[in-house]
C-alpha cells in the first residue's frame, strides 16, 4: 500500500510537470527523489520480511518482552495481545506483547487498561517499550529513556494509557530504541537486535530505583510481533 | 511483458543505428574539410568544430549504453539466525530458514543435550547503508 502511494504521488507530479511543461514541478520531485529511493527500497525490503516472517525492526518492543517472558506462563489478555507474570528484581512484573510469531500489533492500550482495572490500580510503575525514529547522523540502535507513554499510531492506544494512568496516579517509563525509518520496516538489524540486553539491564535498574520489593509493574513491548513468539 | 522487452530492444538497435549515421556523417564532414583544406587552402573552423563535437558526442553515448545500469538498492540482504542453548549458553549461527521465529524450540545442543532455541534472526546492514551512516561533521 506505502509503495502504491508513492508510485501516485510520484506519477502525479511528473504527469502535471508534462501537462504544464513546468520545469519546476519536475525540479520539485527531482530534489526529493533521493528520500523517495531511501523510502522505496526500505517498503521493498520490507515486503520480504513480511513474506518470509522476519522480524523486522518494529518489533525491538515485542522482542524485549519476549526475552523476559520467556519460560513464564502467558495467557491472552485481549485480543492479539498476551500477557506473562515475571519475577524481576523481586518485584511481580506483568509483561505484555502483542501475540505471534504472526504479523500483529495487538491492543497494548487495551491490555494495560484491563491490568490496571483488574489490579484495582495496585501497580507501581508502567514501562513501555519502543521503536523511535533517529536524525540521521545518529547511531541504530541506540538507546533512551522517557517519561510518558511511547506508543507511536494514531494516538488511541496512548491515549487509553495515558487515561487510566492518570486515573490511579501511575508513574511512566518509557525506554525507546533508535531506528532510521528504512530500519523500522525492513529485518531487523544486528544493531537493533544487540540493543536488547541494555534495555533489559535498564528495565531492571529503573524497577530496582522506583519501585519497592513486593510491588508490581506492567512492562509494555510496543510494535509489530512478526517474526517472534512468546 | 514480452511486448514491452522488445520494445526497450527495437529502441536501443535503432538508437545504436543513429548513433552510427551520426558519426558516419561527421567522419565524411571532417575528411571534407581536410580536403577543401588541402585543395584550396582554406579551413572551414566551423565544419570542423561540429564534426569534432559529433564525433565526441557519438562515442560519449555509445559508452553509456555500454555501461551497466547502476544498483538499484534492492537486492535482498542476507539473514541470520541465531540459536542458542538455554543451559549451557552454547551459540550456532546459520543462515535463515523459512518457518524459524524468535523463541521457537530448535535441536538439543551438541554440547550438552539441553533444549536450543531461537535467540535472535538478524540482517546484517550492506556496506551502501554503512556508508550512508559514516559522518564526518
Amino acid at each position: 500500500m506505502a509503495l502504491n502511494q508513492i508510485y501516485k504521488i510520484v506519477r502525479h507530479y511528473y504527469l502535471i510537470g508534462k501537462k504544464t511543461s513546468s520545469f519546476y514541478i519536475i525540479l520539485q520531485l527531482q530534489m526529493i527523489l533521493p528520500q523517495i529511493m531511501m523510502e522505496t527500497k526500505a517498503y521493498a525490503r520490507a515486503l520480504v520480511a513480511f513474506k518470509n516472517g522476519q522480524p523486522i525492526g518494529d518489533g525491538i518492543g515485542p522482542l524485549i518482552a519476549a526475552r523476559l517472558m520467556r519460560g513464564s506462563k502467558s495467557y491472552e489478555i485481549v485480543d492479539d495481545t498476551v500477557v506473562g507474570r515475571v519475577p524481576l528484581e523481586g518485584r511481580v512484573a506483568y509483561v505484555l506483547k502483542a501475540k505471534g510469531p504472526g504479523g500483529n500489533v495487538g491492543k497494548p492500550g487495551e491490555a494495560i487498561r484491563q491490568i490496571l482495572e483488574e489490579k484495582e490500580g495496585e501497580i507501581s510503575r508502567i514501562i513501555v517499550i519502543d521503536a523511535a525514529q533517529k536524525f540521521e547522523g545518529e547511531k541504530p540502535g541506540e538507546v533512551v529513556e522517557g517519561t510518558g507513554v511511547a506508543i507511536g499510531g494514531p494516538g488511541v492506544d496512548k491515549y487509553k494509557v495515558e487515561e487510566v494512568a492518570t486515573k490511579y496516579k501511575i508513574p511512566l517509563s518509557a525506554i525507546l530504541v533508535k531506528e532510521s525509518i528504512g530500519d523500522v520496516v525492513s529485518t531487523m538489524r544486528k544493531e537493533i537486535a544487540d540493543s536488547v540486553n541494555d534495555v533489559i539491564d535498564r528495565i531492571k535498574r529503573i524497577v530496582r530505583e522506583t519501585t519497592k520489593e513486593g510491588d508490581s509493574v506492567i512492562i509494555a513491548g510496543i510494535g509489530n510481533t512478526i517474526g517472534i513468539a512468546q | 511483458m514480452s511486448k514491452k522487452s522488445d520494445n526497450v530492444r527495437r529502441t536501443q538497435a535503432y538508437f545504436v543505428s543513429m548513433i552510427i549515421v551520426l558519426m558516419l556523417l561527421s567522419f565524411i564532414t571532417l575528411l571534407q574539410t581536410f580536403k577543401t583544406y588541402k585543395e584550396r587552402g582554406y579551413m572551414d573552423y566551423l565544419s570542423f568544430a561540429l564534426s569534432i563535437s559529433a564525433i565526441t558526442l557519438s562515442v560519449y553515448m555509445i559508452l553509456q549504453i555500454k555501461t551497466r545500469p547502476p544498483k538499484t538498492g534492492f537486492e535482498q540482504p542476507e539473514v541470520f539466525t541465531v540459536i542458542r542453548c538455554s543451559k549451557c549458553g552454547f551459540e550456532i549461527t546459520r543462515k535463515f530458514k523459512e518457518g524459524d521465529y524468535v523463541l521457537k524450540e530448535a535441536d538439543p545442543c551438541p554440547k550438552c543435550k539441553e533444549p536450543t532455541f531461537i535467540y535472535m534472526i538478524f540482517r546484517k546492514a550492506d556496506e551502501e547503508e554503512k556508508k550512508r551512516e559514516r559522518y564526518e561533521l
